[in-house]
């Protein structure tokens, strides 16, 4: 097990290292020189290229990498070109709203997606398990932002039941404002979460419902809700991490968007005002900490499969 | 394709009422965005007078800020979201057909540089990075289509190698091996041809997500741009509007979901039909 | 000795898309308490589906259309999904074909089969640890206090097998249905199940249905033998006459594909039965061994009669019946509706 885990972070490593190079590229390949923003018009060549070689870059593309990943290691990620605050602040500021936007709408989607798909695989082809296949593949299909703009619509804009605008009323500090700022941009990401869950978990009960041991607990008196509750769902609910870890993309993705609808002030709409601004710190910044987290979360979901899994636990 | 597969396509068509419906759907949209010219207003006509109009027997789905006529619009930007969605899909289709027969056949050194290329462009969340591409490339309707293309193919090249590996091992294939035909050759006639129902699936789902990202890139303002518009761009402006003209917000919106509904309908019919045990599950 | 199960007629059907696939078509068959019944016949006989038929196992598309189960004097297609399953696992218990996959990957073995104890007897946790350390002992599990805390995949196919006889067993049942509980095992492995299986009904007294397509194994446990072909029983009879004096040709084939070390005979001649099983969704109307039959006549196209040759030896076969040129009437009849 011990082992297993190692071998798994081992594999990682090289991965941070491209990543890292990838987005130092992005840096070097954007459009522009970074020297002209610091260049006014009394300055003469001379002037220019001392300013070149202070920032290092009169030196070799790969000194220039080594230099700037020193000082990623140590957490200096440059600073912003619009805002000129240190871009490794701006994404630790931002850092808790999308963690507890993610982290809320993961969670609930769990909730509802574990007993509704294991309900529809164990009804399949019944009226609810229709329903809800067809409710997961509007889930699937619809675009992220325009589902939040629906829903700003109605219940915004309509009825005015909710905020439809970042995470506080100014000047009010209570957690129950930020929850009901919340409530909006959460519905959207767990919806899609649920579908794409649904979708997996369904048809994992179904397969799991033909298998051996299930007859046999039939034969031997057990119930359908003893068979689901007690013997499949452990079943089930262990591929469910493996699921979590290939969603993370989409759910990243997912992020970006809804949190830029709904200006929730967290990574994915400072990511996005970047991009707009082409800030090429904070992009930078912004890919590196999100595919790192890509990483680790992917990393997390095998290690955890292989704690939980008794299969894996002795014999890998 | 042989015949077995195609009645098996046949059957589940007969068992799926959606896959049809999906089917309809999918032939209106183009058919109408090909035939966008019938529709007896200018998609690009401002007319000052009728700006922000509601739906009406004049325009059926009223005007823009421009007093542009709204169903001409979202008509020529049915296009270009199809267009986009159609071209990125068949390029990464290529690539992810490439990559991933020459991984899964020639295996060894080749396959693992081509997967650990696949493992690091998937570690790093794509839609972001269409994003950055976007804004640092020369906008248009071409780049775009490059972009999703070139940053969706690696699932594809995933699901190809797994059956090409498999492939591999058939008979007939270590026959042809074995006596000396060129790998160029055993790959055009018994690979692709074996692969190309997975294909086929994957490329449908492909066009799903294709109209799904180009949307979210246009809706963020980083995709199709003025002059050209797609159903993305439309929803942009329209979020401006969300209280005057909420109509504005829902038809584009309404054809994408349709649009990427039927895609995925579709996709997981041919599935059922070529993977009879993946119909199962 | 009465009899502790008793079929009538019983007929289960499959609706699929291409129609009613008849599996099981008008069986009647009976076990007493304590006997040893084998079941054999070829996959897709019906076997296994008449066997998971008697604790009505069966799910959909599948159904028992028509019969009668009736179990120490109870009526079992009558009885509603609860009554059955104080029964299932408790007075009737199961064994199946594959221990790898017969139990629950993610559970341990202790769980599974406390879980099973405590279902059906009243039994607190600790106690039913100890019954099913004991029970485990009884199928010789070595060091069975260890044992219990592992996962199925520490034990290898046999063991397996062993603790699955003793989860059924461990409400010493009346019936113990066994579905091919050796075809998965090692030869010598199986030898040693079927011993198990020998002993374990010797001490407990229960009544064992064997399913089998092996007549080896037939041959070495049971005392009456239930011959089933294309949904019907063909053969039926003691097991010393049945493999003396085989009365349809279908056992007398069955039998002669079996090889047999020490004869002469055996060693060279080893002969299948050519041909494939009837097609079930839509079965000949005759004899349903009438294809492959070496004997096959006219009258074959119409369905056979049991014919009793001695006393519990019935088989059914034109061949037998001696007013062959008399009216033929479907033997399996259809019976009353469930």
């Amino acid at each position: 097990m011990n082992n297993y885990i190692i071998r798994r972070i081992v594999q990682a490593i090289p991965l941070l290292f491209v990543i890292s190079i990838v987005s130092f590229s992005l840096i070097k390949l954007a459009p522009g020189d970074p020297v002209l923003s610091f260049v006014t018009p009394d300055m003469g060549a001379d002037d220019v290229a001392r300013i070149r070689q202070s920032m290092g870059l009169d030196q070799p593309a790969y000194v220039q990498y080594f230099a700037w990943f020193k000082n990623v290691l140590t957490g200096d990620l440059g600073y912003s070109l619009v805002s000129h605050r240190p871009v490794s602040t701006m994404i630790l500021e931002r850092i808790p709203a999308t963690f507890g936007l993610m982290g809320a709408s993961l969670l609930l989607s769990l909730l509802f997606a574990l007993p509704l798909s294991m309900l529809a695989g164990a009804k399949q082809n019944s009226i609810p398990d229709r329903i809800l296949s067809l409710l997961s593949y509007i889930g699937i299909s619809i675009p992220s932002f325009w589902f939040s703009m629906m829903l700003i619509y109605l219940f915004a804009v309509e009825f005015h039941w909710l905020p439809s605008m970042g995470m506080r009323t100014i000047g009010v500090d209570s957690i129950w404002d930020i929850l009901k700022h919340g409530i909006l941009p959460c519905t959207v990401l767990t919806f899609i979460n649920v579908s794409v869950y649904m979708r997996y978990i369904r048809s994992n009960t179904i397969s799991q419902l033909e298998e051996d041991y299930v007859q046999i607990q039939y034969a031997y008196g057990a119930s359908t809700g003893t068979v689901l509750l007690r013997h499949v769902f452990k079943n089930v609910i262990l591929p469910v991490v493996t699921i979590l870890g290939m969603s993370l993309p989409e759910l990243i993705a997912g992020a970006f968007i809804t949190e830029s609808v709904f200006s929730w002030p967290g990574m994915g709409s400072l990511g996005i005002t970047a991009v707009h601004g082409l800030d090429y710190p904070v992009i930078m910044g912004i890919t590196m900490i999100s595919s790192i987290l890509l990483v680790i979360g992917n990393l997390a979901a095998d290690i955890l499969y292989g704690a939980v899994d008794p299969r894996i636990k002795t014999t890998g | 394709m042989n015949t077995m597969r195609l009645r098996h396509l046949r059957s589940q068509f007969r068992q799926q009422k959606t896959g049809v419906a999906a089917l309809v759907i999918l032939t209106v949209f183009v058919l109408v965005s090909l035939f966008a010219f019938l529709v007896p207003h200018d998609p690009n006509l401002i007319v000052v007078m009728e700006r922000l109009q509601p739906p009406s027997a004049q325009h059926w789905f009223g005007t823009d800020d421009y007093g542009r006529d709204y169903l001409a619009r979202a008509l020529y930007g049915g296009r270009v979201s199809l267009a986009v969605g159609f071209l990125s899909m068949a390029i990464a289709v290529c690539v992810g057909t490439i990559v991933g027969t020459a991984s899964g056949y020639f295996g060894g050194w080749v396959d693992n540089v081509l997967m650990r290329i696949v493992d690091v462009l998937m570690s790093i969340p794509s839609f972001f990075l269409m994003l950055i591409l976007n804004a640092y490339l020369k906008p248009g309707i071409g780049t775009i289509i490059l972009i999703i293309g070139a940053l969706s193919w690696m699932n594809i090249a995933r699901i190809v190698r797994a059956e090409a590996m498999s492939i591999k091992q058939r008979e007939y294939v270590l026959y042809a091996r074995v006596s000396g035909q060129a790998p160029s050759r055993i790959i055009a006639k018994h690979i692709i041809p074996n692969v190309m129902p997975t294909i086929i699936v994957s490329a449908t789902i492909n066009i799903a997500s294709a109209i799904l990202m180009e949307s979210s890139l246009s809706f963020l303002g980083l995709g199709v741009k003025q002059p050209n518009s797609s159903w993305g761009s439309m929803l942009n402006d329209a979020q401006g509007f969300i209280v005057d003209a909420p109509y504005m917000a829902v038809f584009p919106g309404l054809f994408i979901l349709l649009t990427v509904l039927s895609f995925n309908f579709l996709g997981d019919v041919f599935r059922a039909a070529f993977e009879p045990k993946a119909n199962k599950r | 000795m009465t009899d502790l199960l008793n079929v009538e007629n019983l007929r289960t059907v499959f609706e699929t898309g291409e129609g009613t696939v008849q599996a099981v078509r008008g069986v009647s068959f009976s076990v007493r308490a304590g006997e040893v019944v084998g079941l054999v016949g070829e996959s897709g006989s019906g076997k296994s589906v008449t066997a998971r038929s008697l604790i009505r196992l069966i799910q959909p598309p599948g159904r028992i259309a028509a019969g009668k189960i009736e179990f120490d004097g109870e009526d079992l297609l009558g009885k509603t999904e609860k009554e059955l399953r104080g029964i299932r696992g408790n007075r009737i218990s199961m064994i199946f074909q594959d221990p790898m996959t017969s139990l629950n990957p993610v559970v341990r073995v202790g769980r599974q089969m406390t879980e099973v104890i405590r279902r059906h007897r009243k039994l607190g946790k600790e106690e039913a640890r100890k019954t099913a350390i004991e029970l485990l002992r009884q199928v010789g599990i070595p060091s069975p206090e260890t044992r219990i805390d592992q996962y199925p995949h520490e034990f290898s196919g046999g063991m397996r097998q062993r603790v699955m006889i003793a989860m059924a067993l461990s409400c010493k049942p009346q019936l113990l249905i066994a579905d091919e509980p050796t075809t998965a095992l090692d030869v010598t492995v199986q030898a040693q199940i079927l011993h198990l299986i020998r002993e374990l009904k010797d001490s407990t007294r229960t009544a064992v249905l064997m399913i089998t397509h092996d007549l080896g194994v037939v041959a070495q446990i049971c005392s009456r033998v239930v011959v089933m072909y294309g949904g019907l029983i063909m053969e039926e009879g003691p097991v010393e006459r049945i493999f003396a004096a085989p009365r349809h040709p279908y056992t007398q084939g069955l039998l002669r594909s079996i090889p047999r070390p020490g004869t002469e005979e055996g060693k060279q001649r080893l002969t299948a039965i050519e041909g494939t099983p009837p097609n079930l969704a839509d079965p000949p109307p005759g004899c349903p061994f009438r294809e492959r039959c070496p004997h096959a006549m006219e009258v074959c196209a119409q369905m056979p009669h049991y014919t009793e040759t001695e006393l519990g030896h019935r088989a059914l076969c034109w061949l037998l019946d001696n007013s062959r040129q008399t009216e033929a009437s479907a033997v399996p009849e259809k019976g009353a509706r469930v």
